[in-house]
Protein backbone atom coordinates (compact mmCIF):
# COMPACT_ATOMS: atom_id res chain seq x y z
CA UNK A 1 0.00 0.00 0.00
CA UNK A 2 2.30 2.49 0.96
CA UNK A 3 4.61 1.44 -1.94
CA UNK A 4 1.98 2.52 -4.50
CA UNK A 5 1.28 5.56 -2.45
CA UNK A 6 4.71 6.70 -2.69
CA UNK A 7 4.92 5.75 -6.72
CA UNK A 8 1.70 7.75 -7.02
CA UNK A 9 2.68 10.57 -4.89
CA UNK A 10 5.85 11.44 -6.73
CA UNK A 11 3.99 11.14 -10.20
CA UNK A 12 1.98 14.23 -8.88
CA UNK A 13 5.19 15.64 -7.78
CA UNK A 14 6.58 15.61 -10.87
CA UNK A 15 2.69 16.60 -12.23
CA UNK A 16 3.18 19.72 -10.61
CA UNK A 17 6.36 20.92 -12.16
CA UNK A 18 6.08 19.42 -15.76
CA UNK A 19 3.20 21.86 -16.73
CA UNK A 20 5.65 24.44 -16.22
CA UNK A 21 8.60 23.13 -18.37
CA UNK A 22 5.71 22.36 -20.86
CA UNK A 23 4.63 25.74 -21.13
CA UNK A 24 8.31 27.53 -21.48
CA UNK A 25 8.79 25.42 -24.14
CA UNK A 26 5.24 25.98 -25.59
CA UNK A 27 3.89 29.21 -27.47
CA UNK A 28 2.64 30.87 -24.13
CA UNK A 29 -0.81 31.89 -25.24
CA UNK A 30 -3.30 32.58 -22.21
CA UNK A 31 -5.54 29.15 -23.17
CA UNK A 32 -2.24 27.44 -22.59
CA UNK A 33 -1.51 29.01 -19.21
CA UNK A 34 -5.08 28.49 -18.02
CA UNK A 35 -4.13 24.54 -18.71
CA UNK A 36 -1.19 24.86 -17.00
CA UNK A 37 -2.66 25.98 -13.77
CA UNK A 38 -5.23 23.11 -14.02
CA UNK A 39 -2.85 20.27 -14.28
CA UNK A 40 -0.55 22.42 -11.46
CA UNK A 41 -3.79 22.39 -9.08
CA UNK A 42 -4.60 18.92 -9.75
CA UNK A 43 -1.28 17.74 -9.44
CA UNK A 44 -1.08 19.80 -5.39
CA UNK A 45 -4.33 18.01 -4.56
CA UNK A 46 -3.04 14.37 -5.69
CA UNK A 47 0.44 15.00 -4.30
CA UNK A 48 -0.76 15.58 -0.89
CA UNK A 49 -3.92 12.63 -0.75
CA UNK A 50 -1.12 10.34 -1.91
CA UNK A 51 1.77 11.78 -0.05
CA UNK A 52 -0.52 11.94 2.64
CA UNK A 53 -1.13 8.49 2.84
CA UNK A 54 2.52 7.48 1.69
CA UNK A 55 4.36 9.65 4.82
CA UNK A 56 1.64 8.77 7.37
CA UNK A 57 2.17 4.97 6.76
CA UNK A 58 5.84 4.80 6.93
CA UNK A 59 8.34 4.99 9.87
CA UNK A 60 10.89 7.93 8.56
CA UNK A 61 14.03 7.97 9.65
CA UNK A 62 14.78 11.07 12.77
CA UNK A 63 15.73 14.41 11.48
CA UNK A 64 18.00 16.38 13.45
CA UNK A 65 16.75 16.67 16.78
CA UNK A 66 15.85 19.72 18.69
CA UNK A 67 17.30 22.17 21.18
CA UNK A 68 14.86 22.73 24.24
CA UNK A 69 17.44 24.33 26.19
CA UNK A 70 14.90 26.84 27.63
CA UNK B 1 15.00 33.07 5.46
CA UNK B 2 15.71 34.91 4.26
CA UNK B 3 15.61 34.21 8.00
CA UNK B 4 13.09 31.82 7.50
CA UNK B 5 11.70 29.49 10.37
CA UNK B 6 15.51 28.24 11.01
CA UNK B 7 16.90 29.39 13.56
CA UNK B 8 17.10 27.89 16.98
CA UNK B 9 15.89 27.35 19.53
CA UNK B 10 14.03 24.19 17.08
CA UNK B 11 11.00 23.09 17.73
CA UNK B 12 10.46 19.39 18.49
CA UNK B 13 10.70 17.16 14.99
CA UNK B 14 7.23 15.69 14.13
CA UNK B 15 8.50 12.45 14.34
CA UNK B 16 11.27 11.37 16.95
CA UNK B 17 10.10 13.92 19.64
CA UNK B 18 11.10 12.05 22.41
CA UNK B 19 15.22 12.57 21.07
CA UNK B 20 13.98 16.74 21.31
CA UNK B 21 14.55 16.69 24.91
CA UNK B 22 17.87 15.32 25.95
CA UNK B 23 21.05 17.10 26.09
CA UNK B 24 20.02 19.80 26.76
CA UNK B 25 22.89 20.39 29.87
CA UNK B 26 25.38 18.27 28.02
CA UNK B 27 27.17 17.54 24.98
CA UNK B 28 25.68 15.72 22.78
CA UNK B 29 26.74 11.78 22.74
CA UNK B 30 28.35 9.76 20.00
CA UNK B 31 25.41 7.10 19.51
CA UNK B 32 22.87 10.58 18.66
CA UNK B 33 25.10 11.95 16.04
CA UNK B 34 23.32 12.50 12.90
CA UNK B 35 24.69 12.09 9.19
CA UNK B 36 25.44 14.62 6.27
CA UNK B 37 22.13 13.35 4.73
CA UNK B 38 19.78 14.30 7.60
CA UNK B 39 20.80 17.95 7.69
CA UNK B 40 20.18 18.12 3.85
CA UNK B 41 16.47 18.26 3.67
CA UNK B 42 16.38 20.09 6.93
CA UNK B 43 17.99 23.29 5.22
CA UNK B 44 16.44 22.94 1.90
CA UNK B 45 12.97 22.62 3.58
CA UNK B 46 13.21 25.52 6.34
CA UNK B 47 14.27 27.85 3.46
CA UNK B 48 11.60 27.84 1.29
CA UNK B 49 9.79 29.80 3.28
CA UNK B 50 6.94 32.57 3.11
CA UNK B 51 9.30 35.33 3.54
CA UNK B 52 11.15 34.59 -0.25
CA UNK B 53 8.10 35.63 -1.81
CA UNK B 54 8.80 38.64 -0.76
CA UNK B 55 12.64 39.06 -0.93
CA UNK B 56 12.99 38.17 -4.62
CA UNK B 57 10.59 41.37 -5.39
CA UNK B 58 11.77 43.64 -3.61
CA UNK B 59 15.01 43.35 -5.04
CA UNK B 60 13.82 44.09 -8.30
CA UNK B 61 11.88 47.04 -6.18
CA UNK B 62 15.79 47.90 -5.22
CA UNK B 63 16.26 48.88 -9.00
CA UNK B 64 18.70 45.59 -8.97
CA UNK B 65 20.69 44.74 -12.04
CA UNK B 66 20.21 40.89 -13.96
CA UNK B 67 24.51 40.75 -13.33
CA UNK B 68 24.27 42.25 -9.63
CA UNK B 69 21.53 39.68 -8.30
CA UNK B 70 22.58 36.86 -9.86
CA UNK B 71 26.45 37.15 -8.88
CA UNK B 72 25.72 38.75 -5.62
CA UNK B 73 23.30 35.78 -4.76
CA UNK B 74 25.83 32.96 -5.94
CA UNK B 75 28.53 34.88 -3.64
CA UNK B 76 27.00 35.92 -0.92
CA UNK B 77 24.97 32.54 -0.44
CA UNK B 78 28.49 30.73 -0.89
CA UNK B 79 29.43 33.62 2.44
CA UNK B 80 26.78 31.99 4.38
CA UNK B 81 28.00 28.31 3.83
CA UNK B 82 31.39 29.35 4.28
CA UNK B 83 29.85 30.86 7.62
CA UNK B 84 28.10 27.73 8.86
CA UNK B 85 30.79 25.73 7.77
CA UNK B 86 33.78 27.25 9.15
CA UNK B 87 32.44 29.36 11.88
CA UNK B 88 29.49 27.35 13.26
CA UNK B 89 29.79 23.66 12.54
CA UNK B 90 33.80 23.59 14.18
CA UNK B 91 32.61 25.36 17.74
CA UNK B 92 29.45 23.12 17.09
CA UNK B 93 31.11 19.47 16.96
CA UNK B 94 33.61 20.17 19.59
CA UNK B 95 31.61 21.50 22.17
CA UNK B 96 28.46 19.77 20.87
CA UNK B 97 26.56 22.15 23.13
CA UNK B 98 23.03 23.97 22.52
CA UNK B 99 23.34 27.56 21.79
CA UNK B 100 21.88 28.87 25.30
CA UNK B 101 23.88 26.32 27.72
CA UNK B 102 26.91 27.26 25.65
CA UNK B 103 26.14 31.32 26.47
CA UNK B 104 25.34 30.46 29.73
CA UNK B 105 28.46 29.48 29.94
CA UNK B 106 30.00 32.64 29.01
CA UNK B 107 27.71 35.40 29.45
CA UNK B 108 25.61 34.12 33.13
CA UNK B 109 21.83 33.10 33.46
CA UNK B 110 19.89 36.45 33.55
CA UNK B 111 22.07 37.61 30.19
CA UNK B 112 20.69 34.60 27.96
CA UNK B 113 17.32 35.66 29.69
CA UNK B 114 17.72 38.91 27.70
CA UNK B 115 19.46 37.52 24.98
CA UNK B 116 15.77 35.49 24.86
CA UNK B 117 13.46 38.39 25.13
CA UNK B 118 15.74 40.07 22.24
CA UNK B 119 15.18 36.66 20.38
CA UNK B 120 11.65 36.42 21.05
CA UNK B 121 10.76 39.68 20.19
CA UNK B 122 12.34 39.34 16.65
CA UNK B 123 10.84 36.04 16.07
CA UNK B 124 7.60 37.92 16.47
CA UNK B 125 7.86 40.42 13.90
CA UNK B 126 9.41 37.75 11.82
CA UNK B 127 6.15 35.61 12.12
CA UNK B 128 3.89 38.74 11.25
CA UNK B 129 5.79 39.08 8.40
CA UNK B 130 4.84 35.77 7.15
CA UNK B 131 1.14 36.26 8.21
CA UNK B 132 1.77 39.33 5.81
CA UNK B 133 2.18 37.38 3.14
CA UNK B 134 -0.48 34.45 3.46
CA UNK B 135 -2.70 37.65 3.85
CA UNK B 136 -2.57 38.42 0.47
CA UNK B 137 -3.28 35.11 -0.72
CA UNK B 138 -6.55 35.67 1.39
CA UNK B 139 -6.97 39.23 -0.43
CA UNK B 140 -7.21 37.16 -3.85
CA UNK B 141 -9.97 35.40 -2.74
CA UNK B 142 -12.43 38.48 -1.15
CA UNK B 143 -10.87 41.32 -3.10
CA UNK B 144 -10.18 43.49 -0.61
CA UNK B 145 -7.95 46.60 -0.90
CA UNK B 146 -4.55 45.31 0.52
CA UNK B 147 -1.57 47.29 1.06
CA UNK B 148 1.05 48.93 -1.12
CA UNK B 149 4.84 49.17 -1.09
CA UNK B 150 5.04 52.32 0.72
CA UNK B 151 2.15 51.21 3.25
CA UNK B 152 3.06 51.06 6.72
CA UNK B 153 -0.49 50.70 8.74
CA UNK B 154 -3.42 48.32 7.79
CA UNK B 155 -5.07 49.91 4.56
CA UNK B 156 -8.73 48.04 5.02
CA UNK B 157 -11.01 46.24 7.07
CA UNK B 158 -10.70 43.34 5.18
CA UNK B 159 -7.17 43.54 5.05
CA UNK B 160 -7.36 42.87 9.10
CA UNK B 161 -9.73 40.65 9.28
CA UNK B 162 -7.71 38.60 6.97
CA UNK B 163 -4.69 38.92 9.22
CA UNK B 164 -6.27 38.37 12.56
CA UNK B 165 -7.70 35.32 10.78
CA UNK B 166 -4.91 33.88 9.86
CA UNK B 167 -2.86 35.11 12.64
CA UNK B 168 -4.98 33.52 15.40
CA UNK B 169 -5.51 30.34 13.74
CA UNK B 170 -1.51 29.59 13.23
CA UNK B 171 -1.84 30.94 16.84
CA UNK B 172 -3.85 28.67 18.34
CA UNK B 173 -2.64 25.77 16.18
CA UNK B 174 1.34 27.11 17.40
CA UNK B 175 0.34 26.42 20.83
CA UNK B 176 -1.81 22.90 20.42
CA UNK B 177 -0.39 20.86 17.53
CA UNK B 178 2.80 21.77 17.05
CA UNK B 179 3.49 18.18 15.14
CA UNK B 180 0.82 17.74 13.15
CA UNK B 181 1.46 21.03 10.90
CA UNK B 182 5.29 19.90 11.52
CA UNK B 183 4.18 16.41 9.73
CA UNK B 184 2.36 18.92 6.93
CA UNK B 185 5.14 21.03 6.16
CA UNK B 186 7.07 17.89 5.74
CA UNK B 187 4.53 16.97 3.54
CA UNK B 188 4.45 20.47 1.48
CA UNK B 189 8.27 20.77 1.57
CA UNK B 190 9.16 19.20 -2.00
CA UNK B 191 5.83 20.76 -3.71
CA UNK B 192 6.66 24.20 -2.33
CA UNK B 193 10.21 23.86 -3.81
CA UNK B 194 8.80 22.85 -7.21
CA UNK B 195 5.90 25.46 -7.05
CA UNK B 196 8.74 28.16 -6.62
CA UNK B 197 10.25 26.84 -9.68
CA UNK B 198 6.77 26.94 -11.85
CA UNK B 199 7.02 29.89 -10.61
CA UNK B 200 10.29 31.21 -12.32
CA UNK B 201 9.25 29.05 -15.54
CA UNK B 202 6.25 30.48 -16.11
CA UNK B 203 7.24 34.37 -15.50
CA UNK B 204 10.46 33.75 -17.59
CA UNK B 205 7.89 32.52 -20.73
CA UNK B 206 5.28 35.06 -20.01
CA UNK B 207 8.27 37.71 -20.31
CA UNK B 208 9.57 36.18 -23.43
CA UNK B 209 5.90 36.32 -25.04
CA UNK B 210 4.97 39.88 -23.45
CA UNK B 211 8.17 41.34 -25.00
CA UNK B 212 8.72 39.63 -28.09
CA UNK B 213 12.21 38.43 -27.71
CA UNK B 214 13.01 35.52 -29.75
CA UNK B 215 15.69 33.21 -27.18
CA UNK B 216 18.24 31.23 -29.37
CA UNK B 217 20.53 30.82 -27.15
CA UNK B 218 22.07 31.90 -23.81
CA UNK B 219 23.19 34.78 -25.19
CA UNK B 220 19.44 35.75 -25.75
CA UNK B 221 18.58 34.66 -22.30
CA UNK B 222 21.24 37.16 -20.68
CA UNK B 223 19.77 39.85 -23.06
CA UNK B 224 16.46 39.32 -21.52
CA UNK B 225 17.31 39.35 -17.99
CA UNK B 226 19.69 42.01 -18.54
CA UNK B 227 17.22 44.38 -20.75
CA UNK B 228 13.52 43.82 -19.68
CA UNK B 229 13.59 41.51 -15.99
CA UNK B 230 16.66 43.04 -14.19
CA UNK B 231 16.94 46.42 -15.80
CA UNK B 232 18.94 48.07 -12.65
CA UNK B 233 18.15 51.88 -13.07
CA UNK B 234 16.73 53.84 -9.73
CA UNK B 235 14.82 52.03 -6.86
CA UNK B 236 11.40 52.54 -6.43
CA UNK B 237 10.66 55.48 -4.11
CA UNK B 238 11.70 54.46 -0.49
CA UNK B 239 13.68 52.03 -1.23
CA UNK B 240 17.57 51.73 -1.06
CA UNK B 241 19.09 51.58 -4.31
CA UNK B 242 20.89 47.54 -4.70
CA UNK B 243 23.99 46.99 -5.97
CA UNK B 244 25.93 43.66 -6.45
CA UNK B 245 27.32 44.47 -2.93
CA UNK B 246 23.91 44.99 -1.30
CA UNK B 247 22.74 41.98 -2.86
CA UNK B 248 26.09 40.07 -1.64
CA UNK B 249 26.02 41.35 1.89
CA UNK B 250 22.27 40.18 2.04
CA UNK B 251 22.25 37.04 1.34
CA UNK B 252 25.30 36.64 3.49
CA UNK B 253 24.19 38.08 6.50
CA UNK B 254 20.12 37.31 6.33
CA UNK B 255 21.11 33.88 8.36
CA UNK B 256 23.52 36.09 10.08
CA UNK B 257 22.10 35.12 13.68
CA UNK B 258 21.76 31.25 12.96
CA UNK B 259 25.61 31.16 11.06
CA UNK B 260 27.95 34.16 12.44
CA UNK B 261 25.61 34.98 15.48
CA UNK B 262 25.88 31.01 16.64
CA UNK B 263 22.12 30.00 16.51
CA UNK B 264 22.75 27.13 14.59
CA UNK B 265 25.10 25.73 17.50
CA UNK B 266 22.28 23.92 18.55
CA UNK B 267 21.13 22.30 14.94
CA UNK B 268 24.88 20.77 14.36
CA UNK B 269 26.34 19.73 17.73
CA UNK B 270 24.21 16.83 16.51
CA UNK B 271 26.81 16.41 13.29
CA UNK B 272 28.96 13.30 13.20
CA UNK B 273 32.00 15.72 11.64
CA UNK B 274 32.24 19.59 10.58
CA UNK B 275 31.18 18.22 7.07
CA UNK B 276 27.54 18.63 7.67
CA UNK B 277 28.46 22.08 7.44
CA UNK B 278 28.33 22.20 3.75
CA UNK B 279 24.50 20.67 3.72
CA UNK B 280 23.33 24.10 4.24
CA UNK B 281 24.18 24.96 0.69
CA UNK B 282 20.98 22.95 -0.06
CA UNK B 283 18.84 25.46 1.67
CA UNK B 284 21.06 28.95 0.05
CA UNK B 285 20.45 27.51 -3.17
CA UNK B 286 17.01 26.37 -3.29
CA UNK B 287 15.44 28.81 -1.09
CA UNK B 288 18.11 31.84 -1.31
CA UNK B 289 18.83 31.71 -4.98
CA UNK B 290 16.25 29.56 -7.46
CA UNK B 291 13.01 31.23 -4.96
CA UNK B 292 14.38 34.62 -4.54
CA UNK B 293 14.70 34.87 -8.33
CA UNK B 294 11.40 32.95 -9.59
CA UNK B 295 9.52 35.51 -7.20
CA UNK B 296 12.16 38.39 -8.78
CA UNK B 297 10.63 37.60 -12.23
CA UNK B 298 6.93 37.65 -10.87
CA UNK B 299 7.24 41.12 -9.49
CA UNK B 300 9.44 42.01 -12.49
CA UNK B 301 6.93 40.72 -14.58
CA UNK B 302 4.11 42.30 -12.73
CA UNK B 303 6.13 46.07 -13.38
CA UNK B 304 6.72 45.30 -17.06
CA UNK B 305 2.93 44.87 -17.69
CA UNK B 306 2.22 47.90 -15.72
CA UNK B 307 4.09 49.76 -14.27
CA UNK B 308 1.53 51.72 -11.96
CA UNK B 309 1.64 48.73 -9.94
CA UNK B 310 4.04 48.46 -7.75
CA UNK B 311 2.26 46.51 -5.34
CA UNK B 312 4.62 43.45 -4.32
CA UNK B 313 1.85 41.46 -3.27
CA UNK B 314 2.67 37.31 -2.70
CA UNK B 315 -0.88 36.45 -3.65
CA UNK B 316 -1.72 38.15 -6.57
CA UNK B 317 1.45 37.12 -7.94
CA UNK B 318 1.48 33.72 -7.32
CA UNK B 319 -2.12 33.56 -8.92
CA UNK B 320 -1.44 35.28 -12.12
CA UNK B 321 1.49 32.94 -12.88
CA UNK B 322 0.08 29.49 -11.20
CA UNK B 323 -3.43 30.44 -10.46
CA UNK B 324 -4.99 28.22 -7.28
CA UNK B 325 -1.92 26.06 -6.71
CA UNK B 326 -0.19 29.14 -6.64
CA UNK B 327 -2.26 31.27 -4.03
CA UNK B 328 -1.84 27.72 -1.45
CA UNK B 329 1.68 27.90 -2.08
CA UNK B 330 1.72 31.84 -0.94
CA UNK B 331 -1.17 30.58 2.13
CA UNK B 332 0.96 27.06 3.10
CA UNK B 333 4.16 28.56 2.67
CA UNK B 334 3.70 31.53 5.11
CA UNK B 335 1.74 29.35 7.70
CA UNK B 336 4.22 26.46 7.84
CA UNK B 337 7.36 28.77 8.73
CA UNK B 338 5.10 30.90 10.69
CA UNK B 339 3.88 27.95 13.18
CA UNK B 340 7.30 26.95 14.33
CA UNK B 341 8.56 30.42 14.18
CA UNK B 342 5.56 31.36 16.85
CA UNK B 343 6.70 28.62 18.40
CA UNK B 344 9.76 29.31 18.98
CA UNK B 345 9.37 32.27 20.22
CA UNK B 346 7.07 30.81 22.84
CA UNK B 347 9.91 29.17 24.56
CA UNK B 348 12.32 32.06 24.47
CA UNK B 349 9.62 34.19 26.28
CA UNK B 350 9.10 30.76 28.28
CA UNK B 351 12.24 31.55 29.80
CA UNK B 352 11.53 34.31 31.14
CA UNK B 353 8.12 33.25 32.42
CA UNK B 354 8.89 30.02 33.24
CA UNK B 355 5.68 29.02 35.69
CA UNK B 356 3.24 30.18 32.73
CA UNK B 357 2.53 27.29 30.74
CA UNK B 358 3.80 27.06 27.23
CA UNK B 359 0.36 27.38 25.53
CA UNK B 360 -0.02 30.56 27.38
CA UNK B 361 3.02 31.96 26.25
CA UNK B 362 2.93 30.42 23.00
CA UNK B 363 -0.63 32.00 22.44
CA UNK B 364 0.69 35.35 23.66
CA UNK B 365 3.76 34.88 21.00
CA UNK B 366 1.32 34.00 18.21
CA UNK B 367 -0.92 37.27 19.05
CA UNK B 368 1.95 39.55 19.41
CA UNK B 369 3.27 38.06 16.27
CA UNK B 370 -0.11 38.40 14.34
CA UNK B 371 -0.35 42.33 15.72
CA UNK B 372 3.22 42.59 14.36
CA UNK B 373 1.21 41.09 10.88
CA UNK B 374 -1.67 43.67 10.33
CA UNK B 375 1.19 46.44 9.60
CA UNK B 376 2.70 45.43 6.37
CA UNK B 377 5.39 47.91 6.87
CA UNK B 378 7.39 44.78 7.65
CA UNK B 379 6.69 43.05 4.85
CA UNK B 380 7.51 45.96 2.88
CA UNK B 381 10.62 46.53 4.44
CA UNK B 382 11.85 42.99 5.13
CA UNK B 383 15.22 43.59 3.49
CA UNK B 384 15.99 46.49 6.00
CA UNK B 385 14.35 43.80 9.30
CA UNK B 386 16.29 40.88 7.90
CA UNK B 387 19.43 43.13 8.00
CA UNK B 388 18.89 44.42 11.81
CA UNK B 389 18.05 41.08 12.66
CA UNK B 390 21.32 39.52 12.16
CA UNK B 391 23.12 42.59 13.67
CA UNK B 392 20.94 42.57 16.75
CA UNK B 393 22.05 38.80 17.45
CA UNK B 394 25.42 38.90 16.20
CA UNK B 395 27.46 40.38 18.76
CA UNK B 396 27.12 37.10 21.08
CA UNK B 397 27.93 34.73 18.20
CA UNK B 398 31.53 36.93 18.31
CA UNK B 399 31.48 36.74 21.73
CA UNK B 400 31.18 32.52 21.69
CA UNK B 401 34.15 32.67 18.83
CA UNK B 402 36.43 34.92 21.08
CA UNK B 403 35.82 32.69 23.89
CA UNK B 404 35.92 29.53 22.02
CA UNK B 405 39.63 30.53 20.20
CA UNK B 406 41.28 33.64 21.62
CA UNK B 407 40.75 33.95 25.39
CA UNK B 408 42.99 31.40 26.47
CA UNK B 409 45.92 32.53 24.12
CA UNK B 410 45.83 35.64 25.46
CA UNK B 411 45.81 33.93 29.22
CA UNK B 412 41.96 34.68 30.23
CA UNK B 413 39.80 32.33 31.22
CA UNK B 414 37.16 30.75 28.94
CA UNK B 415 33.62 29.74 30.37
CA UNK B 416 33.81 32.89 32.91
CA UNK B 417 30.39 33.16 34.18
CA UNK B 418 30.42 29.30 34.89
CA UNK B 419 33.45 29.55 36.40
CA UNK B 420 33.34 32.47 38.64
CA UNK B 421 29.75 31.98 39.25
CA UNK B 422 28.74 34.92 37.98
CA UNK B 423 24.77 34.94 37.00
CA UNK B 424 25.29 37.96 34.55
CA UNK B 425 28.62 38.69 32.52
CA UNK B 426 29.30 42.38 32.38
CA UNK B 427 31.73 42.08 29.88
CA UNK B 428 29.70 40.18 27.51
CA UNK B 429 26.76 42.36 28.33
CA UNK B 430 28.41 45.70 27.68
CA UNK B 431 30.48 44.02 24.33
CA UNK B 432 26.77 43.55 23.20
CA UNK B 433 25.52 46.40 23.99
CA UNK B 434 28.29 49.10 22.96
CA UNK B 435 28.71 46.85 19.62
CA UNK B 436 24.81 47.80 19.14
CA UNK B 437 25.52 51.06 19.49
CA UNK B 438 28.18 51.65 17.57
CA UNK B 439 26.59 50.02 14.48
CA UNK B 440 23.34 52.08 15.12
CA UNK B 441 25.53 54.93 14.96
CA UNK B 442 27.53 54.09 11.91
CA UNK B 443 24.35 53.58 10.24
CA UNK B 444 22.38 56.92 11.90
CA UNK B 445 25.55 58.80 10.46
CA UNK B 446 25.35 57.06 6.77
CA UNK B 447 29.04 58.29 6.06
CA UNK B 448 30.02 58.75 2.31
CA UNK B 449 33.53 57.47 1.96
CA UNK B 450 34.95 57.44 -1.90
CA UNK B 451 31.37 57.79 -3.04
CA UNK B 452 30.76 54.52 -0.68
CA UNK B 453 28.02 54.38 1.80
CA UNK B 454 29.76 51.60 3.68
CA UNK B 455 27.84 51.69 6.97
CA UNK B 456 24.62 50.94 5.42
CA UNK B 457 22.18 48.40 7.60
CA UNK B 458 23.11 45.71 4.80
CA UNK B 459 27.15 46.14 5.51
CA UNK B 460 27.25 47.36 9.06
CA UNK B 461 27.30 43.87 10.93
CA UNK B 462 30.67 42.97 8.91
CA UNK B 463 32.82 46.10 11.34
CA UNK B 464 30.07 45.15 13.90
CA UNK B 465 31.39 41.64 14.45
CA UNK B 466 35.22 42.72 14.84
CA UNK B 467 34.02 45.83 17.05
CA UNK B 468 31.95 42.86 19.17
CA UNK B 469 35.17 40.92 19.74
CA UNK B 470 37.67 43.38 20.16
CA UNK B 471 35.29 44.87 23.07
CA UNK B 472 34.94 41.50 24.55
CA UNK B 473 38.59 40.87 25.07
CA UNK B 474 39.28 43.89 26.13
CA UNK B 475 36.36 44.10 28.77
CA UNK B 476 37.11 40.32 30.03
CA UNK B 477 41.10 42.01 30.32
CA UNK B 478 39.60 44.43 32.64
CA UNK B 479 36.77 42.48 34.60
CA UNK B 480 38.53 38.90 35.04
CA UNK B 481 40.60 39.90 37.66
CA UNK B 482 40.40 36.73 39.48
CA UNK B 483 41.14 34.82 36.38
CA UNK B 484 44.00 32.85 38.77
CA UNK B 485 41.64 31.34 41.49
CA UNK B 486 38.81 30.08 38.82
CA UNK B 487 38.03 26.57 39.02
CA UNK B 488 38.84 24.39 36.00
CA UNK B 489 36.94 24.84 33.20
CA UNK B 490 33.76 22.55 32.97
CA UNK B 491 33.74 21.91 29.38
CA UNK B 492 36.88 21.35 27.60
CA UNK B 493 36.33 20.82 24.39
CA UNK B 494 39.21 20.75 21.76
CA UNK B 495 39.22 24.54 20.42
CA UNK B 496 42.65 23.74 17.90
Amino acid sequence: MNVIAGRIAFFFLAATIAPAFWFLLSSGSDTQLQFVKHIMLIATLGWFASAGVWMYGKQKPPTAPADHSQ
Amino acid sequence: MSPDAHSSPEPPPAENSDVSNEYEREPVPAKARLGFKSFIGQYAGEHCAGTELMIGPLFVAAGVGAFDVLAGLLLGNLLAVLSWRFLTTPIATSARLTLYYHLELICGQKLVTLYNVANGVMFCFLAGSMITVSATAVGVWFNFPMPGLGDVAPNSVGWVLAVLAIGVLISIVAATGYNSVARFANLAAPWMVLVFLAFGLIGLKQFITASGVSIQGAGDLWELCNTVIWTGGDPLPGQVKFTLYHVMFFAWFCNMAMHVGMSDLSVFRFAKNNRAGWATASGMYVGHFMAWLAASILYALQLYNNPENTDPLPGPMAAQAAGVAGLLCVIIAGWTTANPTIYRAGLAFQAIVPRVSRFKVTLAAGLLATFAGLFPGIAMQLLGFVALYGLILMPMGAIIVVDWYVLERLGLARHYARRAGLPFNYAAALSWVLTLAVCVTLVKIDATIAGVKPFQIYFVSLPGWFIAAGLYILLSKIMQSNRDTLPADPIPGDPS
